[in-house]
């Protein structure tokens, strides 16, 4: 999943980035409320992070500028403002959540994922398929009681897949979702990923769970066998 | 009573009462006087015709009275009194009505005729007059006493005097006053009603403007300091008040605000910090030890620790300077060195950001005052001006500092080209936690350094002035130079 970090603190920006990073979310950056909102209109992202108090044009004014651009995009406001008349003019200027500084890093993840269930229209954290389960909150795939070994970048795959499950998600798609504005494109690295998660998934030979479109893309069966 | 108007209500109908009451009272007197003035002028001018009625000849006095004539001394139905005695005491004649009875005598014997109210003899409530006098010399000495039958009174001695009294009942005159009152009553009782309709009315209409201004201050709280008393046409008694106490709101409000500010500018300069020490440090326990971050993550700990440090540092000695004046450590000094000194602390600073220092101060500049505040004074001044100048200029940036003394006084000047400052800033920027960075990014400056040199400058009795003039700011301080003139107590180094 992809995110944009929009805070002024440089050493609250690098921290959180590293967090994100660490767990599985593809960060972008922007150190000023103009940088920012050129990022959110220029991008897609599952869920912005937006700080209030910001240099060039401030957080509030941010988000009413994206939301009158017509953009949806999830957005957790996170500020050192924790007054219930800020919390309210964030919401009702279209922000999704509000989380107030200083925070737990646990407690943002916490929210960020339950804003990226919002952005794919479910509730549960925990996905069966057949005999195998992702935890998308704990970011663990278990098959049996085995608890198979994926690397972030794979779950990130993973996740993306099944968060659009039944939907062909397009090599495009991938790269708006899972890869930062200044990674460098290749498609051979998501074919990797793809033949990685495929051998962790299911012994060889057996039908994968993820099947090839091909020409466009990837994509994991509603209702696998 | 505590309400204004209930008391002017009160007083007003008490006192509106007590003149209708006495205005009454004596309106009945000096009708009643006036009655019985006409009264008694009758009741004298009665006594007088009967006084006519003695005449004397030769020594002999005779009453030429007949009953006939005057009926009513005669009446059995409410009869008029009359008597007539020597002064001696002697009765010589008295009215049929008084049934051989007497009139009480009041013993003068002037010509003023005298009064009294007193019971008729026929027990009824009575008025009388008393005269004294000479008997009527009769003209013709030598012919009879005229008149159809006079009375011989006997004889009477040359300046002889006679006692007459004349008395009626006064029970009409009393009717006639009883007959004033009640009209009197109705008509007090009236002019009450109304002056109680008119003073209820007035106060109203009068108090309106106080009671729409009352209700308006109480409609203000906490959370509505920006209202203001508004009300058309104020009577001229209100407006200085009105004035005055939005003038007094607009200082609330603006004091409210400044401290709402300051609580939230706190607030962010604490929490901010508090927030990436959570971050660095929550982040650094999920990622490996081998991440390669560990020492990033060690450094942010460790300014983040020097930057709250800081913002403590400062808060705590504003409060030192808030609790008092402080004890001054006092010792002569050249106040060139301490500039550049002063300067030296943030010269990595100034040359990291291209910014050259010009000093104009003279080679001995003596001063006596606390050089260990005036210097923390100088470096926030220095690093302000090193942290806000603008460095876009041809050759870089420049910082110009001037000193000299005149007279008792010394004058520092620091001046710097400056890109987004405003005039507007001016005002407040000695203010606590106010940053010209509205988004407070960065925790290199807090908004507390301009507001100590400015706490500084107080205890040091010294005058804080800025200027921005063609994108130069330009701050000047102007103290005294010799410790006679400090404002506080002063300990020698």
């Amino acid at each position: 999943m992809r995110l944009l970090l929009i805070e002024d603190s440089e050493r609250l920006r690098r921290s959180l980035a590293a967090g994100l990073r660490h767990a599985g979310y593809a960060v972008d950056l922007a150190a000023d409320g103009v940088e920012g909102l050129w990022y959110a209109t220029e991008n897609e992202y599952d869920v912005i992070v937006l700080d209030l108090m910001l240099p060039g044009l401030d957080g509030l004014s941010l988000l009413g500028k994206l939301r009158a651009s017509g953009r949806q995009t999830h957005v957790l406001i996170l500020s050192a403002r924790d007054l219930v008349e800020d919390r309210v003019r964030g919401l009702d200027l279209g922000a999704d959540d509000y989380l107030a500084k200083p925070f737990s890093f646990d407690e943002l993840r916490a929210r960020i994922q339950a804003l990226v269930r919002r952005a794919y229209g479910s509730k549960s954290p925990v996905v069966r398929l057949g005999e195998m389960e992702v935890d998308l909150a704990a970011r663990r795939v278990r098959r049996g009681d085995e608890i198979l070994d994926v690397t972030p970048r794979e779950f990130a795959v993973l996740e993306l897949l099944l968060r659009r499950r039944g939907e062909v998600v397009t090599r495009r798609e991938f790269w708006e979702h899972l890869y930062e504005f200044d990674a460098e494109s290749s498609s051979n690295v998501l074919d990797v990923l793809i033949y990685s998660l495929r051998s962790k998934l299911g012994p060889r030979g057996r039908e994968s769970l993820i099947q090839t479109r091909r020409g466009t893309g990837y994509m994991i069966d509603k209702d696998p066998a | 009573m505590s309400s204004l108007k209930g008391r002017l209500t009160a007083w007003l109908l008490v006192g509106l009462a007590v003149l209708l009451v006495g205005g009454g009272w004596v309106l009945r007197r000096s009708l009643s006087a006036r009655l019985l003035g006409d009264f008694d002028d009758a009741l004298i001018a009665e006594t007088r015709s009967l006084r006519a009625l003695t005449l004397k000849r030769g020594g002999v006095v005779a009453f030429d009275f007949a009953d006939e004539v005057m009926p009513e001394f005669s009446t059995t139905k409410d009869p008029a009194y009359f008597q007539l005695w020597r002064t001696d005491g002697a009765v010589l004649e008295r009215s049929r009505s008084l049934k051989g009875g007497n009139l009480p005598r009041l013993g003068d014997l002037s010509d003023r005729p005298r009064l009294l109210d007193l019971k008729l003899p026929d027990g009824r409530n009575g008025r009388l007059v008393e005269v004294s006098f000479h008997p009527r010399l009769e003209e013709d000495e030598g012919g009879p006493i005229r008149g159809d039958d006079p009375r011989d009174l006997g004889r009477f001695a040359e300046g002889d005097r006679m006692v007459l009294a004349v008395a009626r009942g006064r029970d009409r005159l009393d009717a006639s006053l009883a007959a004033l009152d009640a009209p009197l009553a109705l008509v007090i009782a009236g002019l009450l009603g109304g002056s109680v309709l008119l003073v209820l009315t007035s106060l109203r209409a009068g108090f309106a403007p106080l009671a729409q201004v009352e209700r308006q201050i109480e409609a203000i709280d906490a959370g509505s300091l920006g209202a203001r008393i508004d009300i058309a046409d104020p009577p001229r008694e209100l407006r200085s008040a009105i004035g005055r106490l939005n003038g007094l709101l607009r200082r609330l409000e603006t004091s409210f605000e400044r401290e709402r500010a300051f609580s939230a500018n706190l607030a962010h300069e604490l929490r901010t910090p508090l927030a990436e020490l959570r971050a660095v440090a929550d982040v650094a326990l999920e990622l490996p030890r081998d991440s390669g971050q560990t020492e990033a993550f060690f450094a942010d700990v460790r300014a983040i620790g020097l930057q709250m440090e800081r913002i403590l540092a400062t808060l705590l000695a504003l409060a030192h300077y808030d609790g008092g004046p402080p004890v001054l450590k006092i010792a002569d000094f050249d106040l060139g060195t301490a500039l550049l000194a002063s300067s030296q602390t943030v010269a990595t600073e100034a040359a990291a950001r291209g910014i050259h220092f010009e000093f104009d101060v003279p080679s001995v500049l003596g001063v006596r005052t606390d050089p260990g505040k005036l210097h923390l004074a100088l470096v926030n001044l220095f690093a302000n001006a090193v942290a806000h100048g603008a460095t876009s200029e041809p050759g870089g940036g420049w910082l110009r500092c001037r000193a000299e003394r005149s007279g008792d006084r010394f004058l520092i000047r620091i001046e710097n080209p400056v890109q987004r400052l405003a005039a507007s800033d001016l005002p407040r920027m000695f203010d606590r936690f106010w940053r010209l960075d509205s988004a407070r990014t960065g925790g290199t400056h807090a908004g507390l350094g301009l507001p100590l040199v400015a706490a500084i400058c107080v205890a040091l009795g010294i005058e804080i002035e800025t200027t921005l003039v063609d994108g130069v700011f330009s701050v000047q301080l102007r103290g005294p130079a010799d410790s006679a003139h400090l404002p506080h107590i002063c300990l020698e180094l």
